[in-house]
């Protein structure tokens, strides 16, 4: 009884103290296939790309602290790039990030939009 | 022998209600209760609706043209932790391009402390996709 006690609470706290979610929706009618996990995105948070491009999906990525730890967009980058991928695009565009809080718990939540290039030159 | 069938049987059933515990269905809200219409087609604040849990850190269970479903996490922390919730969101058309909406939040026994009530939050997600309700 102790020993199965013990692994109900070793299961409990594996669960850990922080969480990410991440998913996408699709933009439009045309739908794009996935590429491969881990191919490369290109990020414009700071500038507009100046290659033609189309918007093809809404991407978002929310990550949970708890223990008063804070997160940032480096906690949230892989899996926003994860996102992209499996949304088909090649790159990411109009970043929105908003923080708060509720008791110990400390949110952060990045909303951007995948592109797809349009001149058909892709990184793979 | 007797003593190890009881608890086989204790534990079994304490498992099983710390899965009930883990997880809560909302309930939705009465047919009088107040509603909140958006000058929008149904797909469009479907869309919102699936917008406005991800952004709060639910993971979408159900995603329906009339009733979108999300649940949180539960995560440890040092005092209470937070996560657990279940969130739901039912939609129906006006005609036209109005729907209304109904938002309903459900803690679960697991966390409780720890857990709120994001129809506020839900609410305002939707409205920054849409552009407000009334």
């Amino acid at each position: 009884m102790k020993k199965l006690l013990g692994m109900v609470f070793l299961a409990f706290g594996l669960s850990g103290c922080m969480a990410t979610t991440g998913n996408y929706r699709p933009i439009g009618d045309h739908a794009y296939p996935p590429r491969l996990t881990g191919c490369d995105v290109e990020i414009f948070r700071d500038h507009a790309p100046t290659r033609p491009y189309a918007e093809i999906s809404q991407l978002n990525v929310h990550v949970e602290k708890t223990a008063l730890m804070a997160s940032d967009y480096a906690s949230a980058s892989e899996e926003l790039k994860n996102q992209a991928c499996m949304s088909g695009a090649d790159a990411v565009i109009n970043f929105k990030e908003q923080k708060s809080s509720y008791l110990e718990t400390r949110m952060y939540n990045l909303t951007a939009t995948g592109i797809h290039w349009l001149d058909g030159v892709t990184k793979q | 022998m007797m003593m190890k069938s009881i608890s086989a049987k204790v534990a079994i059933a304490g498992c099983m209600l710390a899965l009930a515990a883990c997880s809560a269905t909302p309930t939705k809200p009465a047919q009088g209760a107040p509603s909140i219409v958006y000058d929008k087609p149904e797909a469009a604040v479907q869309k919102a609706a699936v917008d406005a849990l991800a952004a709060n850190g639910f993971e979408i269970g159900k995603s329906e043209p009339e009733y979108v479903e999300g649940s949180r996490p539960h995560k440890m922390g040092l005092a209470v932790g937070s996560g657990g919730e279940t969130a739901g969101v039912w939609l129906s058309s006006l005609g036209g391009d109005k729907t209304t909406v109904r938002v309903s939040t459900a803690k679960s026994m697991l966390g409780y402390v720890g857990q709120k009530n994001w129809d506020k939050e839900i609410i305002a997600g939707m409205d920054s996709s849409l552009g407000g309700h009334h």
